[in-house]
């Protein structure tokens, strides 16, 4: 009869206000998991850069659009200016080169500096090799200027970049 | 036998049969119904990089690469490595993400970028177009561009030269 009356006990017990509580807040719980799961996947785009062992002089260089000759419907010609400070020591420019835009139309298009030279372009990489010693040798805080007319394909948007002096990346300030 | 008693074995009689009336009836109603069903889950979720592709103009924003673009045999990731020529130089690279499952899905977050480009050589930096909340239906593909580029107000070599990213986009399922 104990027995009986302590087992209907503990079984009270179970069905206490408080476990009743908790069973809810657990059914609750697995179903708020339930509709929290969702199907994921993660991508990885993984990248490395490495900027290139090169060599900076303290010159600068500003270019201009001295005049935009338009186009005519297949090639534009622009005229450029370009402007070389030489803030270092007293150089002799053996070699120069810059980056234009891709769509150069090299036939057409012509470089002068100091007496006229052949230039070459590669890609877009335009390059003057100085044939004399003493064509282009400006000297410490001088300024070696020389002006081209560049021939490209119509709607180019122009610009310069990469330009090297001997070999030496010049500052661009514009 | 007298009325008292004959109307008691009729109560009892009709009782009886009330009593089998209700056995016949119940056992009708608990009769067995069996319904056999087979549910077969017809979801599929895959989400992966299908291609990644260096630029046509990286030739001439100074950028070549040091090794090919490529995607990982499960699609799950896509590698590039880029050697930047001079300040100012700029590597672009196309990937295109699909769903080739049927559930809809949604891209929740993109990480990686804050925490590449605040790592030195801070001016070399990174980008993706790619935006939380982008959609990628079921069947269907999405293209993002990756950037990277040395600042052109460079006017000297950054002590450390190379620098890494991992992009990361994660896509749950759409509401």
């Amino acid at each position: 009869m104990k027995r009986r009356i302590k087992k209907n006990k503990k079984n009270k017990n179970f069905l206490s206000l408080r476990n009743i509580v908790l069973i809810v807040f657990a059914i609750a719980f697995c179903l708020v998991g339930v509709a929290y799961a969702t199907l994921s996947q993660q991508l990885f785009i993984g990248g490395t850069s490495t900027i290139a062992d090169i060599q900076i002089s303290t010159d600068t260089v500003t270019w201009t659009k001295v005049y935009g000759w338009g186009g005519n419907g297949n090639n534009r010609y622009e005229q450029i200016k370009i402007d070389i400070e030489n803030n270092d020591e007293d150089t002799v420019i053996s070699e120069l080169s810059f980056d234009v835009p891709d769509t150069i139309i090299r036939n057409n298009s012509s470089v002068w500096i100091c007496e006229g030279q052949n230039f070459t372009v590669s890609g877009n990489t335009i390059t003057i090799v100085n044939p004399y010693e003493w064509f282009y040798t400006p000297a410490v805080k001088t300024v070696l200027s020389f002006e081209m007319q560049l021939c490209f394909e119509d709607d180019v948007d122009f610009y310069i970049d990469n330009l090297k002096v001997n070999g030496k990346l010049v500052t661009q300030i514009n | 036998m007298n009325k008292k008693t004959k109307n008691k074995n009729l109560i009892l009689v009709i009782l009886l049969l009330l009593v089998v009336g209700l056995a016949i009836a119940y056992a009708t109603l608990t009769e067995t119904l069996t319904i056999n069903g087979t549910a077969n889950i017809t979801t599929e979720w895959d989400i992966k990089i299908t291609s990644i592709t260096a630029a046509a103009t990286n030739a001439t924003t100074g950028a070549t690469d040091a090794v090919a673009p490529s995607v990982a045999a499960d699609g799950l990731s896509a590698t590039f490595n880029v050697n930047l020529a001079y300040p100012g130089a700029t590597g672009t690279y196309t990937v295109v993400v699909a769903n080739e499952g049927n559930v809809d899905a949604v891209l929740s977050s993109v990480d990686g970028i804050s925490a590449a480009n605040a790592a030195m050589p801070t001016s070399v930096t990174y980008t993706i177009d790619a935006v939380a909340t982008d959609t990628l239906d079921a069947d269907s593909t999405k293209t993002y561009t990756v950037t990277v580029t040395w600042a052109a107000t460079d006017t000297s070599i950054p002590t450390t030269t190379t620098k890494t990213a991992t992009i990361t986009l994660n896509y749950t399922q759409a509401d």
